[in-house]
């Protein structure tokens, strides 16, 4: 035997006038057919702005990985190079000649005479970032105040090219790109 | 590209004007202003850019010398008058300033 809710849901039970299957499933369908319609719509939305966020998100974290990447790139070449010198295996140039002397002639300035030391892989690094004779000229003026620097600002003066390097690069390319432009258009 | 006055321009501008028809080295801008070389450099190379100052070479030999060669920066006639301008205008207070002062002086 049939039981009796689903003999009213079959219609195997009951008149006509007991109730109106195909009109109450209509309504039904209608009704979840919307919900479903809205909840789709609302899926669609919520896709593309995980899509749009998605690749925000990848430019966004790229960006940040190559920044991070390079200052820890610049941080850890420095740190190498620097150690590499303190051993002696790459001294060149006359700055580091004049740092080494200074360093082994005043026993209270050794600390900031390998904070100069240090510093110097990463200014030639910066200065490989700027056009090249304009980074060969800062170079070379930094240079030239460190040799004469009294012990003292050694600690300093590094850092402080260091700190303003990107100003320097900034700079020195507008100069040669507008140098450049005033060229092609036969400024003077 | 025109010359932004900060006060470390300012600074820099002012030890230039003292006579401007001496040269300055590194050593030397950084002694009179108490700028360290770093912060000096990018302001003396806007300065050039704008033709305030011109910088050239030492012309000598760093093996004879011992010492590598320095770059000296000079100011330059248009230059020097930019620069009387500027600290002129510098050390004129602000209208705001000027106003500020007035009220004070009201209420007073």
């Amino acid at each position: 035997m049939t039981p009796p809710i689903l003999a009213r849901v079959s219609g195997v039970v009951g008149g006509g006038d007991d109730i109106d299957f195909a009109a109450a499933g209509g309504v039904t369908g209608l009704i979840s057919g919307i919900v479903g319609l809205v909840v789709g719509l609302v899926g669609i939305a919520s896709g593309v702005i995980g899509i749009v966020g998605g690749v925000f998100g990848v430019i966004t974290s790229g960006i940040l990985g190559i920044v991070a990447g390079g200052v820890l790139g610049v941080t850890a070449g420095g740190a190498l190079g620097a150690s590499g010198m303190l051993r002696g295996r790459s001294f060149r140039g006359s700055f580091q000649a004049s740092i080494a002397c200074a360093v082994r002639g005043d026993a209270g300035s050794t600390a900031s005479g390998v904070a100069a030391t240090a510093s110097w892989p990463v200014m030639r690094l910066a200065a490989g970032l700027m056009p090249r004779a304009a980074g060969r000229r800062w170079l070379e003026e930094a240079e030239s105040f460190l040799s004469e620097a009294a012990a003292e600002d050694w600690r300093q003066a590094p850092h402080n090219y260091i700190a303003t390097a990107p100003q320097v690069i900034i700079l020195s390319w507008i100069t040669v790109l507008t140098r450049r432009i005033r060229l092609t258009r036969g400024d003077k | 590209m025109t010359v932004r006055m900060t006060m470390q321009t300012l600074m820099v501008l002012q030890a230039f004007l003292q006579d401007p028809a001496r040269e300055l080295y590194g050593l030397e801008l950084a002694e009179e202003t108490g700028l360290l070389p770093g912060t000096a450099y990018p302001i003396l190379l806007r300065l050039e850019n704008e033709g305030w100052v011109t910088s050239s070479w030492e012309d000598i030999n760093p093996e004879i010398e011992g010492r590598p060669r320095r770059r000296y920066y000079r100011m330059t006639a248009s230059g020097a008058e930019q620069a009387s301008k500027a600290i002129a205008s510098a050390r004129r207070p602000s209208r705001a300033a000027l106003r500020s002062l007035l009220e004070e002086g009201g209420h007073a």
